[in-house]
């Protein structure tokens, strides 16, 4: 691991990490990967007020244009009080116009200026400290302002947030077309609990787990990520994430009971994002959602790119 | 209807019209304990379903009557990322077809609503403190629907949402001059995490922690076998007195120790709540 830290030596010599939580959560400090400490911040105290705020409205500036943003309020009562906010951020002080600009720091602030966020909660687990993880929310400054922080922000936040936490099992939603889908998809397979999601704003959501051990940290951090990532394994066709058809019908297959997985991570071709789907039969297979037919095999439904090709 | 003949007496028109429902994923459902007080869970809806999209819609229209007027509306994916698929959710439901037309009308029943049509809801996640659960959203309807005998229906929900969590202590954010700590201080003593909350959207937000005990749960539906022991106030805080909260705040983050010890007196703005220091 010590070999893929280094490629982010140069951020990690300007940025501090952080996390927000209650206090009691453990917080893990690896010589060998994260030695520093982190920043904490207790979201009780009057004090932390100031970094709060800039973080809502990393929050804010990320989100708010898809209308996914969290009132202040629901950052509070389901991020930073069961859970935690972790990130990387920077003295304000070596932070440049636009991203002050961008967060409105106030004149005169010397604190801590986030530039990155990740939002979660420990999730299905009885474990003491918990070591599997819900996340649902990840992003960087990055997306507003390009190169207000480092390039790879968000999988540093990602590794530390793994690392921090002791996270053997992450749980994560997100829409199929963000890019964060790529970041996860480094990590391995990506075990789909739900492939369209109409509960949420967004039906186009995807929910998945993934195991994380140390090596995890390693494919998402290391060479394998700078050549777009890795396939885990041969997928049983490629998804077109924008076609309602194919998720719903995904969806129907999870719902019936067949492990599906995203096998690695999604490509874009022309104007098509596809990604690659593995579908194993399920051991007690239950009715398909809406179908009532034979399941059609998996590579007939998810067919290669090249079948996909408009004539 | 319950074999529990202290709940079955205490509140004999929500258990006698009403169901009980659970939002829960299938790998959270073994995790909770079911049917918590005895009280059979009727609808169990698993949120990781296409098909459960109408009935978490409802849900939703509970949230937006209930907290639209004071800006706390939960948006569809917080409900979705921070209570359904991550924690899990209670409350009580009617069949559709048991409400009256001018009952669908001020409930804004829809075409296309499910059968079932939530009438309250707590929910809840765990934290990262074992056996600590962050209880963010209580409301009910029955105000909207007076006539019906529902009374309790608020506390009944949440008290069944704590047994059925099996949490240890629970934790929750409101307003000091909210009607909904009427609720929340029948559950016993709530210690202040904070007192003045600027991380939240209205900063005259309390935290608070309530160690959830079984003799508690009992005393707060009314069984007469239990009761709480409550300490005597050394202040009252009144709702909207922010210097009093933030003077409070001082002191817990110097140090001290307090908890809410009894229910506030009078309502919303014009409330004032009682609070003692433990030595």
């Amino acid at each position: 691991m010590a070999g893929s830290i280094r490629l982010f030596s140069r951020s990690l010599s300007r940025l501090t990490d952080f996390v927000v939580a209650v206090p009691g959560i453990h917080i893990r400090r690896d010589e060998g990967l994260f030695p520093a400490e982190s920043h904490q911040v207790n979201p009780l105290l009057l004090a932390s007020e100031p970094f709060l705020t800039l973080l809502h409205r990393l929050d804010e500036v990320s989100y708010g244009p898809t209308g996914l943003d969290m009132p202040r309020w629901a950052l509070f009562d389901c991020g930073e009080l069961p859970g935690v906010v972790t990130g990387y951020g920077m003295e304000a002080s070596h932070t440049g116009a636009s991203l002050r600009r961008l967060l409105n720091v106030p004149p005169g602030y010397q604190g801590l200026v986030p530039l990155s966020m990740a939002i979660l909660i420990p999730h299905l687990t009885r474990t003491v400290p918990p070591d599997s993880w819900f996340a649902y929310s990840l992003c960087s400054a990055n997306e507003v302002a390009p190169g207000a922080g480092p390039a790879q922000l968000k999988a540093l936040t990602l590794a530390a947030t793994l690392s921090r936490l002791g996270i053997r099992r992450l749980w994560a939603i997100h829409q199929w077309r963000s890019p964060n889908m790529e970041i996860f998809s480094r990590l391995g397979p990506l075990r789909l609990t739900s492939g369209f999601t109409p509960a949420h704003s967004d039906w186009k959501t995807a929910i998945f787990w993934v195991d994380t051990p140390p090596e995890s940290l390693e494919a998402l951090l290391g060479a394998d990520a700078a050549q777009g990532g890795r396939l885990w394994g041969e997928p049983g066709g490629w998804l077109d994430a924008d076609e309602d058809a194919g998720l719903i019908f995904l969806q129907g297959l999870v719902e019936a009971g067949h492990p599906c997985w995203v096998a690695g991570p999604p490509q874009t071709l022309g104007d098509r994002v596809r990604v690659p789907i593995r579908v194993e039969q399920a051991s007690d297979p239950q009715p398909p959602f809406g179908l009532g037919k034979p399941l059609p095999v998996a590579k007939e439904f998810f067919p290669d790119a090249g079948q996909k090709e408009e004539p | 209807m319950t074999e529990n003949p202290v709940l079955a007496t205490k509140y004999p028109g929500v258990l006698a019209q009403l169901v009980p429902y659970v939002v829960a994923t299938p790998d959270m459902i073994p995790l909770l304990n079911l049917p918590p007080f005895g009280v059979p869970v009727g609808l169990s809806v698993n949120p990781l379903r296409m098909d459960s999209r109408p009935f978490l819609e409802r849900i939703q229209v509970i949230d937006r009557l209930s907290f639209g007027p004071r800006g706390l509306h939960m948006p569809q994916w917080i409900f979705f990322d921070g209570a359904a698929i991550t924690g899990a959710v209670f409350g009580f439901a009617i069949p559709q077809n048991q409400l009256t037309s001018s009952e669908r009308e001020v409930l804004q029943v829809k075409k296309g609503d499910p059968d079932w049509i939530p009438l309250s809801i707590y929910a809840a996640i765990p934290s990262h403190q074992p056996g600590v659960w962050v209880g963010h959203n209580l409301s009910s309807l029955k105000s909207l629907v007076p006539h019906r005998p529902w009374q309790g229906l608020g506390l009944l929900t949440k008290a069944l949402a704590l047994k059925m969590f099996q949490a240890d202590f629970q934790c929750g954010v409101t307003q000091w001059s909210t009607g909904a700590l009427h609720i929340h201080t029948r559950f016993g003593p709530l210690e202040l995490l904070s007192a003045y909350t600027p991380a939240h959207t209205r900063p005259d937000s309390l935290t608070y922690r309530l160690k959830v005990e079984e003799p508690h749960l009992r005393a707060a539906v009314g069984d007469p076998e239990y009761s709480i022991v409550r300490l005597p106030p050394d202040m009252w805080l009144e709702g909207r007195d922010t210097q009093a909260m933030l003077r409070l705040q001082d002191r817990l983050e110097k140090g001290e120790k307090a908890v809410i010890c009894g229910q506030p007196e009078g309502k919303k703005e014009e409330s004032r709540v009682p609070v003692a220091f433990l030595k």
